[in-house]
């Protein structure tokens, strides 16, 4: 078989792929405001030992969920490629009234405080579709122990208490 | 005085000697080795283009366009990577991809350069021709070694350079390390044909139990072929039927990191010596070609082709002279037994001696293997892939037609060698003329060898579509035979455009011919058919799923009807006695 018989074969294999892909799904017609049962946040990260979670008690019943999150910015839990930085998952759960669930980014949003905004800016932290990536303090004062908050809503949603948030402490006392 | 004036003659004498040696070393290139790598080349390469300075000029832009081009998709790919933070956290291009792709390359690189030396060295055709040169044996023998570097570094070029390039594109690496990879390619490609060349021995002692003991290499093809069959098929099964990228992107990204971790710590050679290629680490983005750790590999690569080297000059050189010199004695020991000749019908008689002639053509062999083993995996994947999206009713017929499409592709494709099946037996395919029974017996029996074969691999591809498309046990066994009948008619089509234009002169003179027209007729009426087959499915799936199956099933067995009567037909005529 010639080499041009091949690739036209292998470009039909594709195209197959993504024909059925954009025409071929199902479509499903929803409702826009969605009422959300439960939302719940899990931390992912190369090392278990590089932070802890806590599920703060909830003050009255339909409250926001709150987690406390500390991140130990320690030598041993550096990443070093290109520069050092400790990277860790943010993972969102948000459990719905009709049963559907969801943890993506377009149906999720991730909103920092004014906190938060200034460690990005100065880009000590830096924060994409649910990943958080510490970057290097320095060796300040103010840059051994700081923190910030991220609050997860759900988009469409219609209730007050469906959100959760994360109060972010990271712990530098080794630099 | 006098010690001044031994010291000049001293120096005068060194002069000369350096001078005679290097005059001689000259010579030596310019008259003796260069000519006979040149020669070899000629054979491995098409160097036509080098007669005019226009074909030259025109050859050089369009090698540096094709690098060109290879680096930018390579470069596009990283660039979107690094866009979409994939591989790693921060907008960098994880050195532990790269080192996959650099381990992959350089592992599939040895083995083809591997099986090239060994070949080229021990088994190639030229060595008894090579011996008569008016050279010294070891000239041949470096000659030998240093097309089969040239040859290499022309392969690495095409592609290891491209990625090299990409890569530091990407990581913005200065100047230097462009010239850095330059060297870097030839010194690997060095050192991967000197380790091929000491690795070809015991290559070269598989290849000849091989040749010995056909048995032993099918089934230790076989294994392999199974192997790697049954590890794609699991594979593909563990993909997810349930997968979206966006949900679980904060999981498969830890997954990923995972998976790109145990890889650099199970190839941690490949690593270091990555590292020292590219002068850059997984730390480290900066270019530092020369440290500790990278002198270390050097030392080490260079100690081992110092090693191999003089290996090769102790046992690979003497080893190629005897082959070269003495052939017969690697030869297959063909032990004859009497066996009671047995009278056979014509047909089967034919089809068996067909099918053994196939089975001692190593090439083709495989290649029909390869094809049928690749097609069911390949739907496999096709439909695996299907089935992790929720598709409506008009997507589940979209998914079937385009694995009827793929599969038929496939098929009739890679029977268009039909189209030059009886021309490939040269004049001697006249004498099925001569013989005293009914010429359709005969021609009808030569492809049967390879029909059996690929209507297992159309009955696999319909069993998988049966688990998959959902469609009923009576659907799939009329589709197969749907599918089959088609193949057969292509079959029967491409013979016939090998009877009507037959080019028995052409492969009588020339043993091969690169462009049959027949061949190009066939392959193009394979696309056609398998379009208007895929298309009549896809019409009638519109008007009715249930009758579908029925009906082209029916189309199929008209179609391959009228394409074996047309066949006999013709054969009739071209093979009547006048």
């Amino acid at each position: 078989m010639s080499k041009t018989t091949i690739a036209i074969i292998v470009i039909l294999y594709l195209v197959s792929i993504f024909w059925v892909g954009f025409f071929g799904l199902s479509v499903k017609v929803v409702d826009k405001v969605k009422y959300v049962d439960e939302i719940t946040v899990k931390i992912e990260a190369e090392k278990t030992e590089m932070f802890d979670i806590f599920e703060k008690e909830k003050t009255e019943p339909g409250a926001n969920n709150e987690y406390e999150l500390q991140i130990y910015f320690y030598d041993e839990h550096l990443v070093y490629e290109g520069d050092k930085y400790l990277p860790l998952t943010i993972l969102p759960h948000v459990k719905y009234m009709s049963g559907d669930v969801a943890s993506t980014e377009e149906k999720i949003k991730f909103i920092p405080d004014d906190n938060m905004k200034h460690f990005q800016e100065s880009g000590v932290v830096s924060f994409d579709r649910g990943q958080l990536v510490i970057n290097d303090p320095g060796t300040s004062e103010e840059a051994e122990l700081f923190a910030f908050k991220l609050t997860i809503s759900p988009e469409n949603s219609s209730r007050n208490g469906s959100s959760a948030v994360v109060w972010i402490t990271v712990i530098n006392f080794e630099r | 005085m006098e010690q001044q004036k031994t010291k000049n003659g001293f120096f005068v004498k060194m002069s000369k000697g350096f001078k005679n040696f290097f005059l001689k070393l000259w010579i030596f290139l310019k008259t003796q080795l260069y000519p006979l790598v040149c020669m070899q080349l000629k054979d491995k390469m098409d160097l036509s283009f080098k007669t005019r300075k226009k074909k030259t000029i025109f050859k050089i832009i369009w090698i540096i366009v094709g690098v060109v081009a290879v680096t930018a998709v390579i470069y596009v790919l990283f660039l979107l990577a690094v866009k979409f933070c994939i591989f790693s956290f921060i907008q960098v291009f994880n050195f532990r991809v790269f080192l996959i792709l650099m381990t992959l390359m350089l592992l599939l690189s040895f083995v083809s350069c591997l099986t090239n030396v060994t070949s080229t060295l021990y088994f190639s055709k030229d060595n008894p021709v090579l011996l008569t040169m008016p050279v010294k044996n070891s000239t041949i023998f470096l000659s030998k070694m240093v097309v089969c570097y040239v040859y290499e570094l022309i392969k690495n070029c095409s592609f290891m350079l491209p990625m090299m390039i990409a890569y530091g594109l990407i990581m913005g690496l200065p100047f230097v390390y462009f010239l850095w990879i330059v060297f870097i390619v030839a010194f690997i490609t060095l050192f991967m044909v000197v380790l091929s060349g000491f690795l070809s021995i015991p290559s070269m002692f598989v290849s000849i139990a091989f040749k010995q003991h056909r048995g032993l290499e099918f089934v230790v093809l076989a294994a392999m072929i199974a192997a790697v069959a049954y590890g794609v098929v699991k594979l593909i099964l563990a993909i997810p039927t349930d997968i979206d990228l966006v949900r679980d992107w904060g999981q498969i990204f830890w997954n990923i990191q995972d998976f790109l971790a145990a890889f650099a710590s199970i190839f941690a050679p490949f690593d270091f010596l990555i590292q020292f290629m590219v002068g850059t680490s997984y730390s480290n983005s900066n270019f530092i070609p020369i440290n500790l750790q990278n002198f270390v590999v050097f030392a080490v690569l260079v100690g081992t082709i110092v090693l191999c080297l003089v290996l090769i000059n102790l046992l690979a050189k003497p080893l190629f002279l005897k082959m070269a010199s003495t052939p017969f004695e690697y030869k297959r020991k063909v032990n004859i037994k009497n066996k009671k000749n047995r009278k056979k019908p014509t047909f089967v008689s034919v089809a068996w001696g067909e099918t053994k002639q196939i089975f001692r053509t190593s090439n083709l062999f495989y290649g029909i293997l390869a094809m049928a083993v690749i097609t069911p995996i390949l739907i496999l994947l096709q439909n695996q892939i299907f089935a992790s999206m929720d598709k409506r009713l008009s997507g589940q017929i979209m998914a079937l037609v385009f694995n009827i499409l793929i599969i038929m592709l496939l098929m009739l494709s890679s029977s268009s060698n039909f189209a030059s099946l009886f021309s490939k037996e040269g004049n001697s395919g006249y004498l099925t003329k001569t013989m005293p029974t009914n010429p359709a017996k005969i021609l009808l029996a030569k492809p049967i060898f390879q029909i059996c074969v690929f209507s297992i691999s159309i009955l696999a591809c319909a069993l998988i579509l049966r688990a998959y498309a959902g469609i009923t046990a009576g659907q799939a066994t009329l589709l197969f035979f749907a599918m089959f009948f088609v193949y057969i008619a292509h079959a029967c089509w491409s013979l016939e455009f090998d009877l009507m234009n037959p080019q028995n002169r052409l492969y009588q003179t020339s043993g091969k011919q690169l462009k049959n027209p027949n061949e190009s007729k066939s392959i193009i009426l394979g696309f056609v058919v398998s379009v208007l087959f895929t298309f009549v499915a896809y019409f009638f799936m519109g008007e009715n799923i249930q009758t579908t199956f029925v009906k082209i099933f029916f189309i199929g067995l008209l179609f391959a009807v009228v394409r074996i009567m047309f066949l006999i037909r013709r054969i009739k005529i071209y093979y009547k006695e006048k």
